[in-house]
């Protein structure tokens, strides 16, 4: 008896979950053939109406926001098509490769028809532009909730920007216990080479880890003659060295301001750690500057980075004084020429001047060909993702002319961005939707450096990204996969880390 | 039966408020993302289970009714597992689950465990349902080592400890019956599948807690709180104890002792766990009231304070008066005080009442930053997100208010709310009537400030309300108001 339930049971429910979803998916949507055709665009979340993607990106799934009790969705390119019926249009990947290649360097329409009480309206179709260049097929950042002191569940993830394949390299977790939590930050990469990355924890088990060629290694980086440990990372291209900031950090909250918090270096360095040796030396530790954010020119020859100048009325540093003053951090764009050969630096110049327009620049990136110099521009401080006022701008280094890159921003914040490794993509992150969440987008920038319409990272259920309670932080694309599992790591971090030396500094002080 | 029912009453009518908050720091979404987030770690499908039907304490006798019925269920399911157990003494871990439940006082903050009031109940039926299936199959090697397996194997990424609790009895049953293949493959089976998990299949897991996993940790900054977990020692006890019970007593005398040692064993577990803080309970009927504007009953509960109030009771108390538009002499007729909150950690009112009464002074800034705080370190609650959306609201931020209402409108009873809030994130005129924000509108202030509250609710109100100019006549009042007691009792408004 009991056997024989059994196996009633199985065979009822194989039939639910083998046979109805096969009959059920058999029957391929049709187009309406009687609608009414509308000149709005539809509107859709996320929205990619015009924009331009990679030809290997995987399928940009939307959902239709209109009201509608059904929608089909038809991308087409020639004689080929895609439909996906419902409110949700998911392509099929191996359809959607196919679409691609065939429409590359030309563009893909998209219809959409929308049912309501019976009747279909079809809205006014629009583009999606499929650039020739591809992208780096690997996106890496830290998912991590917007919240100001406390944190939890922290992890570096990547996603393969191909298909919607995700995994996690690091969770903080594994670290962390009820007694002492572990804070996980500031991954990067040498050249988008996910074989040599370098990331940060912080306060349980903290260290840096840097993993080198399948070298993995934690270093203990803090020192008495050190403000912190290293912060802000920039490998240089080529040489097994990176530069770090040293920070003191602190916050301060908002009354009434929308921005909400400030958060303010009281402090801050810049040094240079070289990998195979464990040694730091100070590139700049001048009096009344502020430096931070460094980041190398392609060719490896210079270092750019950020600097405020401040003055402390108080004789010492003064949490107080400079949190009233904190709308006076105004942070400019500076270089030192290094010399690979004898690891030495030049004289800091002036390479953007935001003070002068009462702003404040920072995050300079170069592109790969060395001509663009893409930053982040506010009102004053340094950490931008929390000023809804914040815009990605655009320097080219031949002739030392910027503007604000008006094709990639928005209303609200947009900030950290990093470029691909053929120059011609960008990710930044963006609170565009809700001034809450960050999500990262990706832009196409031509050789002139005109950038395209962005477009939301792709996802497979469309409506996920309006559901994750978590902000994507620090988009980095890479060449390829990470090959580390969050066990390992852990495993690692759980052990000492090396100590390092301190030597003497790479440039003199100014007094 | 009538012992649970009894039970169940006793419930309703003393800890409705304690239920009702449970639901209030619960929150469970009908998407697959949050299925997919809970199963992200061992006994994800218990705490998604769990968290599903902690919302219904939002009625609280219907909770207390599901309550009851999986009590009812667990109680049949122990004769199946263990027939010789005196009927009594399957009372035992129905109090065990009561007390878990009673006995959480301020911890309904701060346990990190979705769904903790019914998780312990649909874990022991998962345990105890392994020993009653096992006790059902055929006696044979051919069938209890496979299943042995797969309970452990299968059993443990859905319900965690309790899957390795239930392999364990099986284990220890299997002992008694001298089948030793069994017992060692249950032996190894908890051992080692919580290993292989660890590597292999989850991430969000520290080691040292991979055989806890879905069990409430009673930890708070970096100290353990022991005698919370003594209900779940003596669960497991209890079921140990009853696999190597091998007949029934007959003996008459025998078996009425051991009814009266249950049932009194029983009452005085409940009795010793059973928080009844007059001050806690106070509390949380004066925030649902605070939450509903019901400013009258906050009254009638301040007013009939035992003893000395606590600081939040006294605040909300205010707060209550300023919105009735009564005069400041009578505050006077009530009990004052600054009773510290009865918990063995410290409380700070930041992480209890302190966003509601953030957004009450009109410093929707820092409610907001408080719920975002607790959201990510304690997780994300129905609470939480309204008061993030009220906030965004008065911010002049509807795409913000948008996201939270969105949330909301995907769970099972805040959905007329959400949709009611998202009504005013289209029509902004809808918030200058709305009952829940139109009183706080005249308490927002155009001139900032950047400055913290380092986590002390009322010092901080004190200070920026009275140290900052441009305050309105309304807020000079609630200043005067805190000022009254804190002119000869500063020391006390320090929360440690």
């Amino acid at each position: 008896m009991k056997q024989r339930s059994a196996i009633y049971f199985l065979i009822v429910f194989g039939w639910l979950t083998v046979v109805l979803p096969i009959l059920t998916g058999c029957s391929p949507a049709k187009l309406p053939q009687q609608y009414e055709q509308s000149n709005m665009q539809p509107r859709i979340y996320p929205d990619y109406i015009d924009v331009t993607i990679p030809v290997n990106i995987a399928p940009l799934c939307l959902e239709l926001l209109n009201e509608a009790s059904d929608a089909i969705t038809r991308y087409s390119f020639g004689n080929s098509e895609i439909i996906c019926e419902g409110l949700k249009a998911r392509p099929d990947i191996d359809e959607w490769k196919a679409l691609t290649s065939q429409a590359k360097g030309q563009s893909i329409q998209v219809e959409i028809f929308a049912k309501n009480n019976g009747k279909w309206v079809r809205f006014k179709p629009f583009n999606i532009y499929v650039s020739k260049d591809s992208i780096d097929p690997w996106l890496s950042y830290r998912l991590i909730s917007p919240s100001y002191v406390s944190y939890e569940e922290l992890t570096i993830n990547q996603r393969c920007l191909e298909n919607f394949d995700e995994a996690c390299i690091v969770d903080n977790m594994l670290c962390s216990t009820e007694a002492g939590g572990q804070c996980v930050n500031c991954h990067s990469y040498q050249q988008n080479n996910p074989q040599r990355m370098q990331f940060h924890a912080r306060q349980a088990n903290g260290g840096t880890f840097i993993a080198y060629d399948g070298q993995l290694e934690k270093i203990d980086m803090r020192h008495d003659s050190l403000l912190s440990s290293g912060v802000y990372p920039a490998w240089h291209p080529t040489q097994k060295l990176i530069a770090y900031s040293t920070n003191r950090t602190m916050q301060a909250f908002h009354t009434a301001d929308p921005n909400k918090i400030e958060v303010l270096d009281s402090e801050s360095d810049l040094i240079l750690y070289d990998i195979d040796h464990h040694e730091v030396r100070t590139i700049e530790q001048q009096p009344n500057e502020l430096e931070i954010f460094p980041t190398w020119s392609p060719d490896g020859q210079s270092l750019y980075f950020c600097s405020a100048h401040y003055e402390y009325k108080a004789d010492s540093t003064d949490l107080e004084e400079i949190t009233m003053r904190a709308k006076e951090l105004k942070y400019n764009i500076y270089r030192k020429s290094f010399d690979p050969d004898t690891k030495t630096f030049g004289e800091r110049e002036l390479v953007f001047c935001a003070d002068t327009m009462n702003m404040s620049a920072t995050l300079p990136r170069i592109s790969p060909d060395g001509r663009w110099l893409l930053f982040t521009m506010g009102e004053w401080g340094c950490f931008h993702i929390w000023h809804h006022d914040a815009d990605l701008w655009m320097m080219d280094l031949n002739t030392k002319e910027a503007c604000a890159a008006n094709e990639l921003n928005s209303d609200d914040t947009e900030s950290y961005h990093s470029w691909s490794s053929n120059g011609r993509w960008v990710v930044f992150s963006s609170r565009r939707y809700d001034g809450v969440f960050t999500r990262p987008f990706i832009a196409h920038i031509d050789s002139n450096g005109h950038g395209s319409k962005p477009f939301e990272l792709p996802m497979a259920d469309p409506d996920r990204h309006r559901q994750l309670m978590k902000s994507y932080n620090v988009p980095e694309l890479m060449s390829g996969s990470v090959d580390l599992r969050p066990q390992k790591v852990a495993s690692i971090l759980k052990g000492n880390g090396v100590a390092v030396s301190y030597q003497s500094q790479y440039s003199t002080k100014e007094n | 039966m009538g012992s649970v029912l009894l039970l169940g009453l006793l419930l309703i009518s003393l800890e409705a408020d304690v239920l009702y908050e449970a639901q209030n720091q619960n929150l469970f979404l009908h998407t697959p993302l949050f299925f997919e987030q809970q199963m992200m770690k061992a006994g994800g499908f218990l705490t998604w289970m769990g968290s599903y039907l902690t919302q219904y304490f939002f009625y609280p006798a219907l909770g207390v009714s599901i309550l009851c019925l999986l009590w009812g269920f667990l109680i049949w399911l122990i004769h199946k597992a263990f027939p010789n157990t005196w009927l009594p003494f399957a009372l035992l871990p129905i109090g065990c689950f009561l007390v878990t439940i009673v006995d959480m006082g301020y911890w309904v903050y701060y346990l990190k465990l979705p769904g903790h009031s019914f998780d312990t109940t649909l874990g022991a039926i998962a345990a105890i349902g392994l020993v009653a299936i096992y006790r059902c199959l055929p006696q044979r090697l051919a069938y209890t080592l496979p299943f042995t397996l797969i309970a452990v194997i299968i059993g443990y990424p859905i319900f965690g400890f309790y899957a390795l609790w239930g392999t364990l009895l099986i284990g220890l049953l299997a002992a008694t019956k001298k089948q030793w293949t069994v017992t060692v493959v249950a032996a190894i089976g908890v051992v080692s599948v919580p290993l292989l998990a660890y590597h292999l299949l989850y991430h969000e897991t520290n080691m040292v807690y991979i055989y806890w996993a879905s069990l409430p940790m009673y930890s708070h900054n970096g100290k353990q709180y022991a005698n919370y977990y003594l209900p779940y020692i003596a669960l497991v006890v209890c079921t140990v104890g009853w696999c190597f019970i091998s007949h029934p007593l007959s003996n008459r005398k025998w078996v009425l002792f051991g009814r009266c040692g249950a049932i009194f064993l029983l009452i005085i577990g409940i009795i010793i766990g059973w928080n009844r803080n007059d001050n806690f309970h106070r509390e949380l009927s004066m925030s649902h009231n605070m939450e509903r504007q019901q400013w009258e009953d906050m009254l009638t509960t301040a007013q009939h304070v035992k003893g000395e109030p606590t600081r939040a009771i006294c605040l909300m108390k205010n707060i209550a008066l300023l919105r009735l538009g009564r005069d400041r002499k009578e505050m006077l007729t009530f009990p004052e005080g600054s009773k510290r909150p009865d918990a063995p950690f410290s409380i700070r009112m930041v992480h209890t009442i302190g966003k509601q009464v953030y957004l009450q002074y009109g410093i929707p800034n820092y409610c907001y930053r408080w719920c975002m705080e607790d959201g990510v370190e304690y997780g994300w609650t129905v609470e939480r997100l309204k008061l993030m959306t009220l906030c965004s609201l008065l911010n002049g931020e509807p795409t913000a208010a948008r996201r939270f209402t969105a949330l909301l409108k995907k769970t099972t009873f805040h959905k007329d709310w959400a949709k009611q809030y998202e009504a005013c994130t289209h029509n902004p005129k809808l918030v200058l009537g709305d009952e829940a924000l139109s009183p706080i509108l005249p308490y927002l202030r155009d001139d900032n400030f950047l400055t913290s509250d380092q986590s002390q609710l009322e010092l901080f109100l004190f200070e920026h309300l009275l140290g900052t100019p441009n305050n309105n006549r309304q807020q000079e009042e609630l200043a005067q108001r805190t000022m009254f007691y804190y002119r000869s009792n500063h020391q006390k408004l320090v929360e440690p």
